[in-house]
């Protein structure tokens, strides 16, 4: 237990989790009947499955120091054009059968992810360009493709198993947190066990020592990209699977939730750290500030500056001179509790 | 051990809020699975329960949607009902989702929304539905799972008397552009479609500066805000210096599409004809670039709209010629799902200030 406690990492995940239940305890205390209820807790959970794996495809690149604004165009270019391939409005002539077109769909959807990371990385790695430049140049790219593939309207209508993976509980569960778990798990597994993850974060802590210890930072971080695209198309389906429409200028709002999510999760506060599982856990945080305040009456304005406020909390937290100023407090009241105690 | 352990925690979170959550689900499944009992128990609980009400708006912080939180707040004080006003703080299809599925969770007795993609909202106002909401729309027309959508008049007439005023006001060779908000806000698109064919039939002269997809007009897209509805009315006027008019259809790209106008002087040559608030756009009334404006009173919708759902969930049925309590609304037409009342505004340089006191 002691172990469990002492380490750094831990206790941040620890204090997080706490964090979120004390939320979840104050803010649903606003509204317990509505707040409490598995009504609440579903569409929570499928708004923030939604966010979450934006978030991972931002954590991704975010890890390796850099930052992807292009996640939400890709994941629009990649549902609009895994979308048409479902409802057989592209290749409808050469594939028949429902449940061909819906899988190839979904190849379609998570190729096109893919493609676009391998650009954003060539960019990127290949010539050294700056990643925020990069990816919000892109980005208006991918918009304009999807833009000139929609032309502008939206294309209503899909399968019933995105329809069904947007809207239906497994147990009381929706589809989309298992989904989104399942992400989750995935990207654990990525940068806990494999040499890949490690050589991420060592990219993100200091690109010069990965380049020394004979890891190739281009191909760390071609990888890298390429794995945001698939998140990102992932995304693309789950945002589709809620709307049942396909847009090209969706949820321009999710971009900077998404950011907030991983900043939260402290991917950025340590350059090259940051934990899955943290994210996870902010994630429910983020998600309960934005319900609970929804559900108890108060406007989204008060909502996106609790947000605000949390978040220059929390970067205040890490800044190194309030860190020292923190642990010299520590100490005093440490040195000051015996000599209390023997008073008393 | 450590991972374990954390694990453990956040499942503990999990199961708790499902298991509080499950208790209350039991009583509700029933009312949903059979409409008609759950209609009678409501009746017979009305007196003891408080009704729940809740609208979702495209954007909060501007008076035009504003109004419907004070009209609603009005309606809810005097039917002893809890009002909730949810909306997204910029107009975003994805945050307006999100809202919608914070509204739907707090389980309300009447739901009103101003779909901005009215597409994307369709599958969740199914499961809003399913839980027993009333779901009253108001700009929503074409929506599939509603009870009705209240608008202040009939689209089509609405379009149709923005023809005839170009026609009247601009020449009969005149050259148009409609602006909507987006190409999914479905009054917008119907205004114009119906401008667009009642110039086509009826002023043979009138030429379509829009681009058409098969004979359907389609509309440029002014966006959120005026900003970029700015932008795209400078560039356009730019590839076509013919135009004579723009038919701006969101109220919150006026002020843009009048300012790209002025700044590049053709004040005297293009004219606009807006739909829009007359106190936000009163300068450009003034200054004559629009030439004539309409708008509604947004609260008088959210009004008719929760005394709408008041209404079915006592069990009544809505037909033309009801008075739903609002000026404008004191004899509806009813078509379908659709609603209309008389609540039309003409706004011109004449009657500025007596609509600006409006809105």
């Amino acid at each position: 237990m002691k172990r469990v406690l002492g380490n750094k990492q831990n206790r941040k995940t620890i204090s997080l989790l706490l964090i979120t239940v004390v939320l979840a305890v104050i803010i649903g205390s606003f509204n317990p009947d509505k707040f409490f209820t598995a009504q609440n807790f579903q569409s929570m959970t499928r708004q923030l499955a939604e966010i979450g794996i934006y978030a991972l495809a931002m954590f991704v690149i975010v890890v390796s120091g850099g930052l992807n604004l292009s996640i939400v165009a890709v994941a629009n270019l990649a549902a609009i054009c895994g979308g048409s391939v479902m409802q057989g409005l592209i290749l409808g002539d050469v594939i028949v059968s429902p449940l061909a077109r819906l899988l190839v769909g979904l190849l379609v959807a998570v190729v096109i992810g893919v493609l676009s990371g391998v650009l954003n990385g060539y960019f990127v790695a290949g010539l050294g360009l700056t990643a925020v430049l990069v990816t919000s140049a892109t980005s208006q790219l991918f918009q304009g493709l999807a833009l000139v593939i929609t032309k502008g309207n939206a294309i209503v209508g899909a399968p019933e198993a995105i329809s069904a993976l947007g809207t239906h509980n497994l147990l009381g569960i929706p589809y989309l947190l298992l989904l989104a778990l399942g992400c989750y798990i995935v990207a654990e597994f990525v940068f806990e066990k494999t040499a890949f993850g490690a050589q991420c974060r060592l990219l993100g802590a200091n690109a010069t020592a990965n380049q020394y210890s004979g890891n190739s930072n281009y191909k760390t971080l071609m990888k890298s990209y390429m794995l945001s695209g698939f998140f990102s198309a992932i995304g693309g389906i789950v945002s589709y699977s809620r709307m049942c429409a396909l847009r090209s200028d969706y949820g321009n709002s999710l971009t900077s939730t998404a950011m907030l999510v991983v900043l939260m999760g402290g991917a950025w506060v340590v350059a090259g750290g940051g934990k899955v599982m943290n994210i996870f856990i902010s994630l429910f945080c983020i998600q309960i500030i934005s319900s609970g305040l929804t559900l108890s009456g108060t406007s989204n304005f008060t909502r996106n500056t609790i947000w605000g406020a949390l978040l220059i909390a929390i970067l205040l937290a890490a800044t190194p001179a309030i860190q020292q100023r923190l642990s010299r407090l520590k100490g005093l009241a440490r040195r000051r509790a015996p000599n209390k105690g023997n008073a008393a | 051990m450590k991972k374990m352990l954390s694990l453990a925690l956040a499942l503990c979170m999990i199961l708790a809020m499902v298991s509080c959550g499950q208790k209350d689900d039991t009583p509700n499944d029933p009312n949903a699975g059979q409409p008609s009992q759950g209609t009678q128990d409501q009746d017979q609980n009305k007196p003891q329960k408080k009704l729940t009400v809740a609208t979702v708006v495209k954007a909060i912080g501007s008076n035009w949607f504003d109004s419907m939180d004070w009209e609603g707040t009005k309606w809810a004080e005097e039917n002893g009902a809890d009002h909730h006003y949810i909306g997204p703080t910029s107009m975003d299809s994805a945050a307006q989702l999100q809202c919608l599925e914070d509204a739907i969770a707090l389980q309300p007795d009447v739901l009103t929304v101003v779909p901005i993609a009215a597409d994307a909202c369709d599958a969740l106002l199914a499961q809003a539905r399913s839980q027993g909401t009333k779901v009253v729309t108001h700009e929503g027309t074409g929506l599939t799972n509603i009870d009705f959508n209240v608008d202040a008049f009939s689209n089509e007439g609405f379009g149709i008397n923005f023809a005839d005023k170009c026609n009247e006001l601009i020449g009969a060779d005149a050259t148009y552009a409609c602006v909507v908000g987006t190409l999914t806000t479905p009054a917008h698109m119907a205004w114009s479609k119906a401008f667009f064919a009642h110039a086509n039939a009826n002023y043979p002269n009138m030429t379509c500066a829009n681009d058409l997809d098969g004979g359907e007009i389609v509309p440029l897209e002014g966006g959120a805000n005026s900003d970029t509805s700015y932008t795209m009315a400078k560039q356009f006027l730019q590839a076509h210096p013919e135009l004579d008019v723009f038919y701006v259809c969101s109220s919150s790209c006026v002020a843009g599409v009048c300012r790209a106008i002025e700044e590049l002087g053709l004040g005297e040559s293009v004219k606009v004809l807006a739909v829009g608030t007359a106190s936000g756009q009163k300068t450009y009334y003034e200054s004559g670039t629009i030439v004539y404006g309409a708008m509604w009173y947004p609260g008088a919708a959210q009004y008719a709209c929760y005394e709408v759902g008041k209404r079915l969930i006592e069990g009544k049925t809505i037909s033309t010629g009801d008075d739903l309590g609002f000026e404008g609304y004191h004899s509806i037409t009813v078509d379908g799902t659709n609603i209309y009342g008389n609540a039309w505004l003409d706004i011109t340089l004449d009657n500025l200030a007596e609509m600006c006191e409006v809105l």
